[in-house]
């Protein structure tokens, strides 16, 4: 195997989804194939995405939802506001840098995850206002619903774990990465705002995870100096 | 009397600043041994970093450190290259910017990471895997593969290269002459991709700025680009064969290839267009929330 064919452990991260969907090319399954073999990270991530996908697989399509969900993580996400936060790497700028941007980007998401949590008219999920019609034939999948809390867990994660690192950020920074995130979150709550009104949309439903997804990636991106 | 005055403080001034332009900037030449294709990683914060490929088995730096640039460290082991600029901890009144120009064996793995700094790479071989604050990054030549990341900042390839991952957050992507395969992905940022020879797969995701494609497909080509409230636009040749479907919620879907979009249920307004280029060997899936979809004929 020449250094041109190892991949690194963000790559292989980044397709791990498509490597447990199937998706991968022949060639590019092996590189990653080849990657795991070598590293016991991705191993673990490799691992839990699997018992999550076969977690959301086992469950009945009839189950309501749960509607205890939201108000347990308000309590948490304040109690773990100063979660300690340990750098990768103790290489000082660069790290110290990329986590206080994700720190202040995160201050502007726990808002945004706030005004989601509490605003019953845009409630991600059932319990937290008028619960959605779910359950029925023509309603989201339980998975959807699952899923999409999945990443909003992963995104509290990502908040708490960088809000200790806020430090001075170059204002033009900083008010871009805020600006970016609300047009994300905008078009998160357009798109909810749509699956209210045609539930089970199985093209609103991909948009909306994909977004979520974009969000979480944004901020690895941002946390991730401080991780590699 | 009074002028020689003048001209003999303006001399003087002129005499005491210029030692402190010298000294504000400093020159700096160094070689390492290494690996015809190892690992040569680079950081930098502010100015520039240029490395270009070359036939050595050494690493070369040469460029200029700003005044508060505490010192360049170079390192070379079995692992690879290592070149860092460090800044002091408290690093005020600024200066803190270093240009580089590195050279480094072609086929290394390169790897660069900076916050403002900008990043060229041309003659290289290796992969590539560039990351960025809000400095651009251009990449020209044949690399394996490469890997760009900003958040502000341009990123912009022209290559020949089987592997392309872009990603920013307000910054345009242009690639240009892509072939293989190819991820990018914005949220406010334009993506454009140009000239694509025989493309294999792309994924192309943004939130609020356009997609364009112009290029040929391979015949089993794997496409797929979502907008939510930009517009999608491909330009693709007769011959192209793949299996076509486009999804709009609310946006517009236009065809010059024939079939029209149809209404999916008379009480949404989401559209579809579902149709057959050649022997649709390859898909092509494109989906917008709010923009629109354009498929034109080259």
């Amino acid at each position: 195997m020449t250094n041109q064919d190892t991949m690194s452990c963000r790559e292989t991260q980044a397709v791990l989804d498509e490597l447990v969907d199937g998706q991968l090319s022949a060639a590019r399954e092996r590189r990653v194939r080849e990657h795991l073999a070598g590293c016991e990270a991705c191993r673990h991530e490799e691992t839990a995405l699997r018992r999550l996908l076969a977690a959301t697989a086992e469950l009945p399509r009839s189950l309501e939802p749960p509607t205890d969900l939201w108000p347990g993580i308000v309590p948490r996400l304040r109690q773990r506001r100063f979660a300690t936060f340990t750098l990768g790497r103790s290489s000082g700028w660069r790290g110290w840098l990329l986590q206080a941007v994700a720190a202040v980007v995160f201050m502007g998401l726990g808002a945004v995850l706030s005004q989601l949590l509490v605003s019953p008219a845009i409630s991600p999920m059932p319990g937290a206002g008028e619960p959605l019609a779910l359950g029925t034939a023509a309603a989201a999948p339980a998975e959807f619903g699952i899923l999409e809390a999945e990443y909003l867990r992963a995104k509290e994660d990502l908040w708490l774990t960088a809000y200790r690192g806020r430090r001075d950020l170059p204002p033009v920074i900083q008010e871009l990465v805020e600006r970016n995130l609300r047009i994300i979150d905008e078009a998160i709550r357009e798109l909810r705002g749509a699956l209210q009104a045609n539930p089970g949309d199985r093209q609103l439903e991909s948009l909306l995870l994909a977004h979520h997804r974009k969000e979480i990636n944004l901020l690895q991106r941002l946390a991730r100096g401080s991780e590699v | 009397m009074r002028s020689i005055i003048q001209r003999t403080l303006c001399l003087g001034s002129v005499l005491l600043v210029l030692p402190l332009v010298a000294a504000a900037q400093t020159e700096i030449e160094r070689r390492v041994p290494a690996s015809a294709d190892g690992t040569v990683a680079i950081s930098n914060i502010a100015g520039s970093v240029v490395v270009t490929g070359w036939d050595r088995d050494e690493v070369e730096v040469t460029g200029t450190l700003g005044r508060n640039v505490e010192e360049l460290e170079v390192e070379s082991d079995a692992r690879g290259v290592e070149i860092e600029v460090k800044l002091p901890r408290r690093n005020r009144g600024g200066g803190g910017s270093a240009h580089l120009e590195i050279r480094v064996p072609r086929r290394s793995r390169v790897e660069v990471e900076t916050v403002s700094a900008e990043i060229t790479a041309d003659e290289l071989e290796g992969a590539l895997d560039l990351e960025s604050v809000s400095g651009s990054i251009t990449v020209a030549g044949q690399p394996a593969a490469v890997r760009a990341e900003t958040v502000s900042g341009l990123i912009e390839v022209e290559a020949d290269t089987a592997r392309i991952s872009a990603a920013t957050v307000s910054g345009s992507i242009t690639l240009t002459g892509t072939r293989g395969e190819v991820e990018a992905e914005a949220v406010s940022g334009n993506i454009t991709v140009k000239s694509a020879r025989d493309l294999e797969r792309a994924d192309l995701e943004v939130v609020s700025g356009q997609i364009a494609f112009t290029g040929s497909l391979a015949p089993d080509v794997d496409f797929s680009a979502s907008c939510h409230s930009g517009t999608i636009e491909l330009t693709l040749p007769e011959a192209t064969s793949a299996r076509v479907v486009a999804e709009s919620f609310s946006g517009r879907i236009d065809n010059e290839f024939g079939p029209e979009a149809r209404r999916v249920d008379r009480y949404a307004p989401g559209k579809e267009l579902s149709f057959t280029l050649g022997s649709g060997q390859g898909r092509i899936e494109l989906e917008t929330f709010s923009g629109a979809i354009t498929l034109r004929r080259r």
